[in-house]
């Protein structure tokens, strides 16, 4: 009897052991080979998705606040301090973050590659094939993006005799492969591998969706929320122009501005795009609606508004000479003409002591009403990171530098005329030598603020500026502003104007030793 | 029933007189305070026979009658009395800690003498009655080496951080297991138990009691053992009750009042006019005319928060069964508005006898929590929590609207909604929170049943199923309010955040099930004693939760979900997991004669949160032990009580914290495209995760000595090898970081315990006893061969042969008097006004203390009792970020500052200490301050009646106490941040420790 209990018990004890091999609900493993739909979906999200989140928000802000054309007031409990006082170091979470923001991304993307072709490698049907491939150029596209944004943010102005100097360009990836082995991370390339890596990646982009567009063509019109050939043309200039290819930025700008499907937008209809309610100008933005916003593409924490309502915090205010340069041009009877001085700024109360005053508020990002967020208006705008007046001005300046100052004189002539409420009498500028490129520079400037060019201009430029400026707009609002962002200078060559490799990355990874940007 | 067992006594008399004559002896062996029989008595015949008692206390030994039998069981008294059939030998308990029981969870209880490893046992007497909700915080400085430290006062939180003999590891969770009658528990169900249905908790250190749990007992082990009937007592019905009220331990920071934050505003304007203003007419009126000078730390922690509890038990046992039923309820008040919790628990326990081999039993525990905690602002600065408020809002500000008369006087109306000045105007956090209405709960159940077998002598098959179960529920409904003119003249601003409306609901469920079954054999040959016990256990743990909002109700009173208009996908989150552990473990313990122990255990773990080629690890130890006071030249020391001399060696394992799937490389979905479906990469893979070990070598003496002092010393080294941490990977891999098994660290230490029953007679009773801990940790080996890592932002560096809890800190040195800028050392010692973290040094300063003890008094005379018992920790440092944010140039206008600030140095004021008002704030070594502190957890007085008062109201214990928790702390003068006991690298501001203060009383008949 007892015996059958002992050995009762002994049973249960056998029984009672458990499987090891649990679910994860909700994933799918890293290693599996992907279905079309699941390649689709990795490339709206490799693809879309992170171009969406890397054209919003901080990243167009950050870089504004650390420079000359707006100033902290001494109300903003010190958000942005770090960047806008002068204070970059190695350290630096918003650098920090943008840095392995990007990496992020590639990461992403390089998978996605991986996981298309080795889709394509199993033979699937035409129809797929054909789409694959075209997701495969988007992917392209995507990884020239990240890599380019780094490349303007932390790599020296290119110069051609250091191209092939080790250590100026990036660490270039191309195969995911996630591990903590550190001799497998690699250094600093040079710039010319860098830009072959981005120019290559364009290339292929391009060609792909060329191919595409034979068959498609839905996505060359304005506004459009997928990639078109145009789209990696106006990246192509960009690059171009930074990198002192002027004949590419202005054959590629040309392509762009070829395309009949956009125009400058004028007048209301210029006001109207910064609400997203024209897109006349816009070669690629990504979608976004009320499903798919979040409050991280918000510019309220840099220039707007903390969320509206009456509330009248405002962190950051354009400075003086930012304002009164939209004021240059009159109309014949003497009125301010400038349709961006209406389209960018707002005049309303923010906080000051004790009480509120009146002032110019940065307002290029207004909010859409359609992109609340739980009855929130968080001012948050569709992304708009290929504009057309962006290439007229690539165009304006590359051929300025190319020594066509009658090219470089019409084209920034139809794009100003573009921008005043009144062209009537407006003459098309005649300039040449540094008045020419002043010009353009000045309008590259007021176009463009806002959209994340500045510190790539300023560094280009080799342009320093001294943030301890007059501001007579009003007392009150002058007194506000912030003492630790008044005492920022930077010099013409200032070693700020490259962003620092993250401390954590200098540290864990061997390669990068030595090769920190000069001055961290 | 009762025929049957008289029927079975009758034949079992029947035999057992017949083996009599054959000149067998049977006999049980009871503890004679209970009559509780004692399993594994050592009972041994002048003649060298021996025998261990069984599981009911029972042996049986060949001799004549009229031997002498010397009969010991460690905790009591030895006897030597003459053999005689049927014997009953009651053991009175000896008067030494080491009476006390250890609880190893697997297999029989062993007394504290005859326990090869290092254990300390907290009884019943220091965890009942404490007035915080939870059992835990009453074993803070009660045992030498765990270290507990209460980070908040929040009724419905448990301390943050328990640890044993240092921290074993980095960033992995350090706190131990915790086990609950014989199953493992999550720290969630610390405010869940009732304090008073605990008997006792013992505290496993070394590597000879932990290494039984295996896998998860690194970090040592607690076990926790519920209250239970007792055979043959007859019912004992208890009810207790106590009432109270709390308030907030002192904060040290001071803030300025109106008058000092005037006079400071006027100081900066006169030194800085082109950018400094001094406050407006309109403020300066309000200020010295009307005298509006709010203290804004006393308005938010308003008064007393009560508390109230009540509850009741009865016990008691047949001869074949025994029970204990209680129920409690609890109600605890915080010390901000929508900050509580309330508790009803019913625990039950029945063990029987159902045949002579086999008993079963259950023990079961169920409670409903319900709790609100406030916003905390411990890790961010958040202007909208109560706690930041209770700091920053402007003096001037007053805490009720006002208007001023025809005749200018000012008048106050209702209580303030709105600050109009600090922060450009601000909502009131109260008033917020009441807005935000809601809370959470908890219910909880933890159930097991045994069934257990003697099927021969000595050998008892027991099997355990256990179910640990909470559901989580939780509320959170945002009514709106609308903008209006006060009083004041003023418009609110309360934003369009206050002004929408939202409902979330969320619900989780936790379910583990622990099946345990083990085979013990206990014998006795001759001198040699022998206890063996080998099991198998497997535990599953499956969590799911979901939780929806919706929002846009168009009323506070239509504020269901269903009464929203809209609802978001980023607004429902849905997740479930499970793990699920397998174990085999055996372990031995042999003794010579009471006099030389071996002990030795070994467990393989299997776990599923490993990729399939790691899962499986075993772990083991070997220990051995010296009763000297069991030799026979010690016999004639009648002043030494006791005296043992411990060591051994061996491993555990940890992984808590890490996550159910952490080998697994994923993609998941994220927010659609276009309308379209995404998949992006979520996790990398991590396949070659597996175990951290800890690996313990100790040593420590028992003692006890003239019937008055006893404790015991350990010396321990303990080693954590593969330790997991997030290593930080190059972001171009498209992660941050990753989990490794690499890096070594040390702790190294020594515990010292100490109890004396100073003085002792019929009617006094005079108990002090002290312990602490020094505990050193280093780190021993580092990732990717490197000597030394910076955690960048958390003002530490983590190096070789130093310690990892070391902050890391540009040496301020103070302001240059000349200029007003800061003068710091750089890294070589040499002056600089430059500020670079290049020169952060490593400063010797830990935010873990090295020290840490306690002691407690025990004073009674007749009736009457106090207890007070201390805890407290030495070189505690921690950085003050609080300090920080309140003495800055940011935002100086917009909020109120520390009073350090009156100290700025300006060109005016060229002695100030505080640096130059244009000068950037750095974190440095200013704001490194020592949180070392010393605390009384407990104060306790009590009066019982005299027995013969008792006797005539039929009562057998009517006691009234008052308790005090936290009534005194002592901490060091340049300590200028809420609560030293918070353990963290930095503190912002945390929700204050409580001071409890409670009445009660006990009555049992």
């Amino acid at each position: 009897m007892k015996k059958i209990f002992l050995s009762l018990a002994a049973c249960a004890g056998v029984l009672t052991s458990c499987d090891m091999n649990t679910t994860q609900y909700g994933v799918i493993d890293d290693s599996a080979k992907l279905t079309y739909e699941y390649v689709t979906q990795d490339r709206n999200y490799s693809v879309y998705s992170c171009l969406r989140g890397c054209t919003v928000g901080s990243w167009l802000y950050d870089e504004a606040l650390q420079l000359d054309q707006f100033i902290g007031l001494n109300t903003n409990g010190g958000r942005g301090g770090n960047i806008a006082n002068g204070n970059i170091n190695s350290s630096n979470g918003d650098t920090g973050d943008k840095y392995a923001g990007m990496y992020s991304r590639i990461a992403q993307v390089n998978y996605a590659i991986e996981k298309a072709e080795q889709f394509l490698a199993g033979g699937p049907a035409a129809d797929q094939a054909a789409q694959v491939n075209r997701y495969i150029a988007e992917m392209k596209f995507a990884r020239a993006y990240y890599y380019f944004y780094l490349f303007d943010h932390y790599c020296p102005t290119y110069v051609a005799a250091n191209g092939d100097k080790e250590g100026l360009g990036l660490s270039l990836v191309t195969v995911y492969n996630p591990t903590g082995d550190t001799s497998k991370y690699p250094g600093r390339s040079s710039q010319n591998a860098t830009l072959a890596l981005i120019n290559g990646d364009l290339d292929a982009a391009f060609n792909g969706l060329a191919e595409f567009e034979k068959t498609t063509k839905t996505f060359t019109t304005a506004g459009a929320n997928y990639l078109s050939t145009y789209a990696v043309a106006a990246l192509q200039a960009r690059v171009a122009l930074v990198t002192g290819q002027y004949e590419t930025a202005i054959a590629k700008a040309d392509y762009v501005i070829g395309n009949s499907n956009y125009s400058l937008a004028t007048g209301e209809s210029y006001i109207d795009m910064w609400h997203d309610a024209n897109v006349s100008e816009l070669i690629f933005t990504p979608f976004v609606d009320q499903i798919e916003v979040s409050s991280g593409m918000s510019t309220s924490q840099g220039w707007n508004y903390w969320w509206p309502g009456k509330l009248s915090q405002v962190d950051y205010i354009p400075t003086q000479a930012t304002v009164l340069s939209f004021g240059e041009y009159e109309d014949a009877a003497g009125e301010l003409n400038d349709v961006r001085l209406d389209a960018f700024f707002t005049y309303g109360d923010i906080n000051t002591d004790d009480a509120t005053a009146k002032s110019f508020i940065f307002n290029k990002y207004p909010g859409n009403d359609e992109l609340i967020i739980n009855q929130v208006n968080y001012y948050i705008n569709t992304p708009k990171p290929f504009r057309l007046s962006e290439q007229y001005l690539i165009k304006a300046e590359a051929a300025a530098l190319k020594g066509d100052a009658p090219t470089a004189n019409t084209v920034i002539s139809d794009l100003v005329k573009a921008r005043l409420w009144d062209a009537s009498g407006f003459v098309n500028f005649n300039l040449s030598g540094d008045a020419l490129l002043t010009l353009i520079r000045k309008e590259r400037t007021k176009e463009l603020i806002g959209e994340g060019f500045h510190l790539s201009d300023m560094r280009r430029w080799k342009l320093g500026f001294d943030r301890n400026q007059p501001y007579q707009l009003n007392a009150a609002i002058a007194a506000t502003r912030s003492i630790l962002g008044l005492k920022v200078k930077y010099t013409a060559d200032d070693y700020r104007y490259v962003w620092p490799i993250p401390y954590s990355e200098m540290q864990i990874n061997p390669q990068l030793a030595g090769q920190q940007n000069s001055g961290y | 029933m009762k025929k049957l067992f008289l029927l079975l006594m009758t034949v079992t008399m029947t035999v057992a007189s017949a083996l009599a004559q054959a000149g067998v002896i049977r006999g049980t062996v009871v503890s004679a305070g209970d009559n509780e029989p004692l399993i594994g008595a050592s009972v041994v015949a002048s003649n060298g026979q021996g025998a261990a008692t069984d599981f009911d206390g029972n042996f049986t030994l060949k001799v004549a009658p009229g031997t002498a039998l010397k009969v010991s069981y460690v905790g009591y008294t030895e006897a030597v009395v003459p053999a005689a059939d049927g014997m009953i030998i009651k053991l009175q308990p000896s008067d030494t800690r080491l009476d006390e029981v250890v609880v190893t969870g697997y297999g029989a209880a062993k007394k504290l003498g005859s326990f090869v490893g290092a254990a300390a046992v907290v009884g019943a007497d220091a965890i009942e009655n404490t007035p915080s909700a939870n059992f835990v915080d009453a074993l803070a400085g009660k045992v030498a080496g765990l270290a507990i430290y209460s980070n908040t006062g929040e009724p419905s939180s448990s301390p943050a951080n328990i640890n044993i003999r240092g921290i074993s590891s980095l960033e992995f969770s350090a706190t131990p297991l915790f086990i609950l009658d014989g199953a493992p528990v999550s720290s969630a169900i610390f405010t869940s138990l009732n304090p008073n249905d605990i008997e006792n908790v013992t505290v496993l250190k070394d590597a000879a009691s932990t290494a039984i749990y295996g896998s998860r007992a690194g970090n040592g082990v607690i076990v926790i053992t519920t209250k239970k009937g007792k055979f043959g007592e007859t019912a004992k019905v208890t009810v207790r009750g106590a009432m109270g009220w709390a308030n907030a331990v002192p904060s040290r920071i001071k803030m300025m009042n109106s008058k000092q934050y005037l006079k400071f505003r006027d100081d900066m304007a006169a030194a800085y006019p082109n950018f400094a203003t001094p406050v407006s007419d309109k403020i300066r009126k309000l200020i010295n005319e009307y005298g509006i000078d709010t203290d804004w730390q006393k308005e938010i922690f308003s008064g007393a928060a009560p508390s109230k509890s009540m509850e009741a038990s009865v016990q008691g046992g047949t001869d074949k069964s025994n029970y204990f039923l209680s129920v409690g309820h609890m109600d605890q008040d915080g010390l901000i508005a929508k900050s509580y919790l309330r508790r009803e628990s019913v625990r039950a326990s029945f063990n029987s006898d159902i045949k002579p081999w086999m008993r079963v039993g259950f023990s079961g525990n169920f409670s409903y929590e319900k709790y609100q905690s406030a916003g905390i602002a411990a890790v961010n600065f958040y202007i909208n929590t109560p706690i930041m408020q209770a700091y920053c809002l402007l003096p001037y500000e007053s805490p009720r609207y006002y208007h001023f008369d025809k005749d200018n006087n000012l008048v106050y109306d209702g209580k303030a909604e709105y600050y109009p000045y600090s922060y450009g105007g601000v909502i009131d956090a109260n008033y917020r929170n009441k807005l935000a209405d809601g809370y959470g709960s908890q219910a909880t159940v933890t159930s097991s049943i045994y069934e257990q077998f003697t099927p021969i002598k000595g050998l008892i098959v027991r099997a355990q199923q256990n179910i640990y179960a909470y559901d989580t529920f939780s509320l959170t409904t945002k009514n709106a309010t609308q903008e209006y003119m006060t009083p004041m003249g003023m418009m609110t601003n309360f934003g369009a955040a206050n002004t929408s409306r939202f409902v979330t609901r969320g619900a989780g469920r936790m379910y583990q099930f622990t099946y345990t079954n083990t085979a013990q054999y206990i014998r006795q040959f001759g001198l040699h004693g022998m206890d063996i016990l080998v099991g198998q256990e497997s535990i599953i743990n499956k969590n799911t939760s979901f939780s929806v909002k919706t929002s846009g109700q168009p009323s506070n009173d239509l504020m269901l979900l269903t009464n929203g208009t809209d609802v978001k996908l980023a607004d429902i989150a849905d997740s479930r997991g499970e793990y699920v552990v397998n174990s085999y473990f055996a372990t031995g313990d042999y003794n010579y004669d009471e006099r030389y122990f071996v002990n030795a255990s070994i467990r393989r773990d299997g776990c599923s949160k490993f990729a399939p080629e790691h899962r499986w690890n075993t772990f083991g130890a070997v220990g051995l032990m010296w009763n000297a006071k069991n030799e026979s030249f010690l016999k004639p020391y009648t002043w030494l009580d006791a005296l043992q001399v411990r060591a051994n060696y061996g491993t555990a394992g940890n992984y808590s914290g890490l996550g159910n799937y952490a080998w697994r490389g994923t993609l998941g979905t994220a927010t659609t495209y276009n309308g379209t479906p995404t998949l992006g990469l979520a996790a990398p893979s991590n396949r070659d995760l597996t175990w951290e070990t800890i690996e313990q070598i100790s040593a420590g003496v028992n003692y006890g000595f003239l019937g008055r002092l006893y404790g015991n010393v350990d010396f321990y080294v303990k080693n954590t090898h593969n330790m997991i941490i997030s290593i930080p990977w190059s972001v171009t891999t498209g992660w941050s970081d990753g989990l490794a098994n690499i890096g070594s660290l040390r702790n190294k230490g020594v515990e010292f315990t100490l109890g004396s029953h100073i003085y002792q007679d019929k009617d006094w009773y005079v108990g002090l006893n002290v312990n602490f801990n020094y505990n050193r940790n280093t780190i021993t080996k580092l990732f990717n061969g490197r000597d030394e890592y910076r955690l960048d932002d958390y003002g530490m560096v983590y190096k070789i042969g130093e310690d990892p809890f070391q902050l890391n800190t540009v040496r301020y040195v103070g302001v240059d008097q000349r200029d007003g800028k800061c003068i710091w050392l750089d890294k070589d010692g040499n002056k600089t006004k430059v500020f670079s973290k290049d020169d952060a040094v490593n400063t010797g300063k830990s935010y873990q203390a090295p020290w840490t003890g306690g002691f407690g008094l025990n004073l009674r005379y007749k009736g009457f009792a106090v207890r007070s018992d201390w805890a407290w920790a030495a070189e505690k440092y921690i950085f003050n970020w609080a300090y920080q944010q309140l003495a800055s140039n940011l935002s100086y206008t917009q909020a109120n500052l520390s009073v350090k600030m009156l100290d700025t140095w300006t060109p005016l004021n060229t002695t100030g200490t505080m640096p130059g008002f244009t000068e950037d704030i750095q974190g440095d070594s200013r704001y490194l301050e020592d949180s070392s502190f010393a605390r009384m957890k407990n104060l306790s007085v009590s009066y019982t009646l005299p027995n013969n008062l008792l006797k005539k109201m039929y009562l057998s214990d009517l006691t009234f106490r008052f308790t005090g928790r936290n009534l005194l702390t002592f901490c060091a003068d340049g300590f200028t941040a809420v609560d030293p006991e918070y353990v963290n690298n930095g503190v912002r501001f945390n929700y204050p420790n409580t001071r409890q203060y409670e009445f009660g009383f006990e009555v049992s008949f």
